[in-house]
């Protein structure tokens, strides 16, 4: 569904590409989460991936990105638009700004897309179905709590029906309560419409619950690619400035006093770290 | 808490085409800019945006804020205008240093009048009128999209910038800034408000660049719209005869 096909960028105006020789494909229907330290190339990937480098940013870009079969540099934004979706991080700056109702303003990527009338309804409704706020369609997007907009912001690129959706982290301003509800709409999103999901994410415990694939950038350059309990365990993590997974912080320092038994993985999320503590006093 | 200067309610105003409602708007505030008549202004203010406003239920609110806003303009244009009229000679008051002249008075009067006219013509069509219908009739007699967009946000976004600017302001005074007490005082309180506000609004630009072109903003489609206005043939001829009798007023008016 993705294929970056030995990917350079670099920035007007900069010295050093902020990706390096990135070589990555992506599988339909896969969610993949990316992380890195500050600077590491994250929102640089998603750029890449979404064709806004290099239609929107300009610089130096070597090597191809295919995005579900089409070129992402020869193809116009306003057509891969409909195949991939970017959310950004601050829901409030992703609202049109022209719209008074949730409806009109999930509708306004279709108004721009030319799509009939008749067919809005429907595509609305369902986007908004996905995101749990059907109910609130006539409402103000702006009279939502962060959370809630961070969905609506999902549910304007989600009505265009893209086949891979792009986030950079979108759960960054939200709270607890609100990064579930976002986390619960991308697995619905999975499951229903059989979409790519790549997200970029922080918070290592939602993507060691979430996600199949975590992937690790480092300097502009793919460090680890894996599994969530594969990457997110790795040794490497502190030295690439990666917070780890509070799970696994706990199972290190339990291994340390005998607790935790050493051929045993360690574990990423709340129920393998239960799986495992149990194993251990042979439960 | 308001998002935007539109009121919803259920009304014939309200009901109206907005291009109806824009074209009323510009022959009234046009003929009351180019009349000879200094009264007239006021006298349309008076007898015909209040009329409508009332008939849009929004007539309390289009007075309470056209006065919030014409008010301090009418004041200052009044001393101004009053005590320094080039050429002025009638004589109302005697200050020694200053006097206040007749003839500064009645400019001031006719210019405060053309300016409650324009803020209550003005406050009619955006009260009235859902801003994204007003844009969606613009852009469907022509305008280009991202003209209508740009206007229309800037509408919008005012009130929001006017949150934002609360909030920095309540943030520096939690640190200690001084923003009550003589005008210095007030004048030195506005930097560290502007910077943050200004610098924040262009730093935002970027991201919403982004977000309206990961929204196929900038697609060459010919566009479709989501919201339906509702139009009839009588109002259609109305825009035209009220576009034609407010050209010929104006230019009677101005080759007069």
């Amino acid at each position: 569904m993705i294929h970056f096909e030995r990917v350079t960028y670099t920035y007007p105006h900069t010295a050093h590409p902020a990706l390096r020789d990135i070589n990555l494909d992506i599988d339909e229907g896969s969610f993949v989460a990316v992380i890195g330290a500050n600077g590491a190339g994250k929102s640089t990937l998603c750029a890449a991936l979404a064709g806004f480098i290099p239609h929107h940013f300009r610089g130096e870009l070597q090597g191809r990105v295919i995005v579900d079969g089409l070129d992402t540099a020869t193809t116009p934004l306003s057509e891969l638009v409909t195949r991939v979706g970017l959310v950004f991080q601050n829901p409030f700056n992703q609202l049109s700004g022209a719209k008074l109702t949730l409806a009109e303003e999930v509708a306004f990527g279709l108004e721009n897309l030319g799509v009939p009338r008749e067919e809005m309804f429907a595509r609305v409704n369902a986007a908004l179905d996905i995101v749990g706020l059907r109910e609130f369609a006539n409402r103000s997007p702006y009279a939502l709590s962060g959370g809630e907009m961070q969905r609506v912001a999902l549910a304007c690129i989600l009505v265009m029906e893209p086949r891979v959706l792009v986030l950079d982290e979108p759960t960054a301003q939200l709270d607890p309560i609100g990064t579930r509800e976002l986390f619960h709409a991308l697995r619905a999103l999975i499951s229903e419409r059989r979409c790519t999901v790549v997200l970029v994410e922080q918070k290592t415990e939602w993507i060691a619950a979430f996600a199949d694939r975590v992937i690790a950038l480092h300097d502009g350059a793919i460090v680890l690619d894996g599994t969530p309990r594969a990457v997110l365990t790795s040794a490497r993590l502190d030295e690439i400035g990666i917070r780890v997974p509070r799970y696994t912080v706990a199972a290190r320092a339990a291994r340390e006093q005998g607790l935790w038994q050493r051929e045993l993985e360690l574990p990423v999320t709340f129920e393998q770290a239960v799986q495992g503590f149990q194993t251990r006093s042979g439960k | 808490m308001h998002r935007s200067f539109f009121l919803p309610r259920r009304s014939g105003l309200h009901e109206l085409h907005p291009l109806t409602k824009l074209v009323g708007v510009l022959a009234l505030v046009g003929i009351g800019f180019l009349a000879r008549w200094s009264h007239l202004p006021i006298a349309l203010f008076l007898f015909a945006v209040l009329p409508l406003a009332a008939w849009g239920r929004i007539a309390r609110d289009l007075i309470r804020v056209t006065l919030t806003v014409v008010l301090p303009f009418v004041i200052s244009i009044a001393i101004v205008q009053g005590l320094f009229f080039p050429g002025a000679t009638k004589t109302l008051i005697d200050f020694g240093f200053f006097a206040l002249k007749e003839e500064g008075l009645v400019f001031a009067y006719g210019t405060a009048g053309k300016i409650l006219l324009l803020a209550g013509a003005g406050l009619l069509l955006l009260f009235s009128t859902h801003p994204s219908d007003l844009m969606l009739a613009l852009v469907q007699c022509g305008m280009p999209h991202a003209l209508g967009y740009i206007v229309v946000t800037a509408i919008q976004l005012l009130p929001q910038l006017q949150a934002k600017a609360a909030a920095i302001l309540d943030a520096q005074r939690a640190r200690g800034l001084e923003t009550e007490g003589t005008v210095l005082v007030r004048v030195r309180a506005l930097i560290p408000l502007l910077s943050p506000l200004v610098f924040g609004a262009l730093a935002d630009v970027d991201e919403r660049a982004l977000a309206l072109e990961a929204r196929a903003f900038s697609s060459r489609r010919a566009k479709t719209s989501f919201k339906e206005l509702r139009d009839t043939r009588g109002q259609a001829i109305a825009r035209w005869l009220i576009l034609l009798g407010g050209t010929i007023v104006c230019a009677i008016e101005v080759w007069r």
